[in-house]
């Protein structure tokens, strides 16, 4: 004995296992995350398609949709990657990106504490000219030293990469 | 890269063509396009088409109509558009040509196996 489900798909009711629901459930949502964002149409005429798989293999209205029909289904629409890669996959490769101009005080790249390495990497500049310029500025030009300690207090230490990226240490 | 994936590709790439091809003879809706594909081995799994006709019905190539069926509710008939038919005919060219080409290149200058013949 098993709990059914009344679910509306593609406009044609359907009454499903549980079990048969959910893995149903779980592949939509899986092919939906996929697909262009808001592309709701393409998602309609999926499950359209996969009602009519259903209603070919039920005969009766009193008859459920079962797991095993829910499985021949989706192995006759396709896997979920046939559709491409999943949005917050490919939005995590683009995040990515940005980081790298952020600032942060370098970790490989420091004398003292890494702030004109930092700013170098940041603005694409060589950091020894940088830190010639500002010992330049300090001795001749006026400017506080307290510049440089305010800087490193308040830019935050670039996060050590993750082991994928290549050991940074060496 | 083994067989199975050039086939795949190069299915890939042609598909769009297809439906456009299938859909330039009738007025059609998915599952019989998708027979008629599977029919060609163009297609293995049914999911795959409908991303494609959206995409082309997004960029005004095709366009559908409901329609009543004997059985079951109404089916979404697909149409060329204007647009999709002037598009057809392009790749219908481009497809020409590279056939020609191709068999150029795999057997050698046309004159030559004329040639041979004479």
């Amino acid at each position: 004995m098993k709990e059914t489900v009344n679910v509306n798909i593609g406009s044609q009711a359907f009454t499903m296992d549980e079990d048969a629901y959910g893995a149903l459930r779980t592949y939509l949502d899986d092919i939906a995350s996929r697909l262009p964002e808001g592309d709701t149409e393409t998602l309609d005429d999926i499950e359209r398609g996969m009602a009519e798989i259903f209603r070919e293999r039920i005969s009766s209205p009193m008859l459920v949709v079962t797991l095993a029909m829910v499985r021949e289904a989706m192995s006759r629409m396709g896997r979920p990657s046939d559709f491409g890669e999943s949005r917050a996959a490919s939005a995590e490769e683009q995040s990515r990106e940005p980081q790298r101009a952020k600032l942060y005080r370098s970790r490989t790249n420091r004398s003292i504490a890494g702030v004109c390495g930092g700013i170098a990497a940041f603005i694409g500049a060589d950091a020894t000219v940088l830190r010639l310029l500002t010992l330049v500025m300090i001795l001749l030009g006026g400017l506080s030293i307290w510049v440089y300690v305010i800087l490193w207090i308040v830019i935050p230490e670039e996060p050590v990469k993750r082991p994928s990226g290549g050991n940074n240490r060496l | 890269m083994n067989e199975e994936n050039v086939k795949a590709q190069m299915r890939k790439g042609i598909l769009e063509y297809c439906i456009l091809a299938i859909l330039s003879r009738e007025d059609s809706y998915a599952p019989k396009i998708i027979a008629e594909l599977k029919q060609a081995s163009m297609i293995v799994v049914e999911g795959t088409l409908y991303p494609i006709l959206t995409r082309l019905k997004n960029a005004g190539y095709l366009t559908y109509r409901w329609e009543e069926s004997p059985q079951g509710p109404p089916r979404k008939y697909y149409m060329l558009t204007e647009r999709g038919a002037e598009y057809l005919a392009v790749f219908d060219d481009a497809w020409d040509e590279l056939v020609e080409q191709i068999g150029i290149i795999r057997h050698g200058r046309r004159e030559e196996s004329n040639e041979n013949e004479n």
